[in-house]
């Protein structure tokens, strides 16, 4: 049963992982359905990012984080923005300018209210072309790397097994709408229900999972395989013989 | 054919995997667990029919490496783990963590599955990296009684299955 946090605090505790399993899936399959909750999901990504560059979080909170969603090139990039605000940006500036910020903030809705503004902070402070190259110039390594060799082939192993699960799961859903996709062009959820007859539920939390491991790609309400789902596909048709196209 | 037919048969060559499965616990003194271990080993048979499902008290390295008889048993039972594709371990005591710390931080540890009361959460003295990455999960009483533990175990072994069916390291 899911908690009955305000969303954000729910946003927050999934982000972070603090839900059960049940209640991660859940909140996936909401993802999918509820636009405004997906909306708010994206805002308060970048509250943790920003949060984090500016060592707000906790430290147990500052792991969570750098274990669960600060992996893909996207969030390193926007940590890398939000970074790079809090190496050049100085005291006397943030001060002159905190008076702007309460007005702005004044201004944004209610769900917008604590929305990160630093990058269009940023863009107000720092001319464009002089911003862009001192942040071509951060590199900000924030994947948590495992300490030791076994705990790399542990690492490897369990990312690899997540991969796997994902096409196995729910009666190998998973390969199915892979496999789906990758003959068809770009399908949204109802779509695939359609042509595989199972709840539209159960396709979204599956669909989640394989978003996750990079092997479906989303865009909007927009369903492609990636060109690593097609590589995965085309290894489990070689390692077993076994063709999956229609 | 079909993509559900394509995927039958793919489920079926996955499970039709030739694997080498230990499941580590309590002997014969430890009862009812004694007997999950057991019953765990009959579902794994009965899942995979072509894996080597074994106890490590099964297993006899004399007969294929020479001067196995001189290794002490922590010894012979990381041979073991070095064999097997995956290694299921019933954690059911709190002083069973002492008798597989010797492999927890080999670069064997991810073959290792162990399963621990949740009643031990507190005091389990594995690492954490092993928690998070789901080489010790947590079960409860409800979850031991009924088929759900067991139906884990044969849900990760599926997936070692796969990996192995194209040489992905799991």
């Amino acid at each position: 049963m899911i908690q009955n946090l305000p969303d954000e605090n729910l946003i927050k505790s999934y982000l972070l992982g603090d839900l059960s399993e049940n209640d991660q899936d859940q909140i996936q399959a909401r993802l999918f359905t509820d636009p405004e909750f997906f909306e708010g999901l994206l805002i308060i990504e970048d509250e943790l990012t920003d949060d984090y560059a500016f060592g707000l979080l906790s430290d147990p909170e500052r792991r969570k984080v750098e274990r669960r969603f600060l992996v893909t090139p996207q969030q390193r990039q926007k940590l890398s923005l939000a970074t790079a605000l809090r190496k050049y940006s100085s005291e006397s500036v943030l001060k002159n300018t905190s008076q702007a910020f309460i007005d702005y903030e004044a201004r944004l809705k209610p769900f917008e209210t604590r929305r990160s503004i630093f990058p269009r902070f940023l863009s107000r402070l720092f001319p464009h072309n002089r911003f862009r190259k001192r942040l071509s110039n951060t590199d900000v390594s924030i994947q948590k790397k495992p300490g030791s060799l076994w705990e790399s082939r542990a690492a490897e192993a369990q990312a690899n097994r997540n991969l796997l699960a994902s096409l196995i799961n729910k009666d190998w859903l998973g390969l199915h709408l892979l496999a789906q996709l990758r003959s068809s062009s770009p399908s949204t959820i109802m779509e695939l229900a359609s042509n595989i007859e199972v709840s539209n539920v159960d396709i979204a939390l599956i669909l989640n999972k394989l978003v996750q491991c990079h092997l479906v790609d989303k865009q909007q309400r927009v369903f492609s395989c990636t060109q690593l789902g097609a590589e995965i596909l085309e290894k489990i048709e070689k390692a077993t013989g076994v063709s999956l196209n229609p | 054919m079909s993509f559900k037919e394509g995927i039958n048969q793919i489920k079926q060559i996955t499970e039709a995997c030739n694997l080498n499965i230990l499941v580590w616990g309590p002997g014969e003194g430890g009862l009812e667990h004694h007997e999950k271990r057991q019953k765990l080993q009959r579902e794994l048979r009965e899942c995979f029919r072509n894996a080597d499902v074994r106890f490590s008290e099964d297993l006899n390295l004399n007969d294929v490496l020479t001067g196995a008889g001189e290794l002490n048993l922590p010894n012979q039972e990381l041979w073991h783990l070095a064999a097997c594709d995956i290694c299921v371990v019933l954690d059911t005591s709190k002083g069973a963590g002492e008798e597989i710390a010797h492999f927890v931080g080999s670069n064997l540890a991810h073959k290792l599955l162990i399963l621990t009361h949740e009643k031990y959460k507190a005091s389990t003295s594995f690492p954490a990296a092993l928690r998070e990455y789901q080489n010790q999960m947590f079960y409860n009483d409800l979850q031991y009684d009924s088929c759900s533990l067991v139906e884990y175990v044969l849900t990760r072994v599926r997936t070692i299955a796969l990996g192995k069916l194209f040489g992905m390291s799991v």
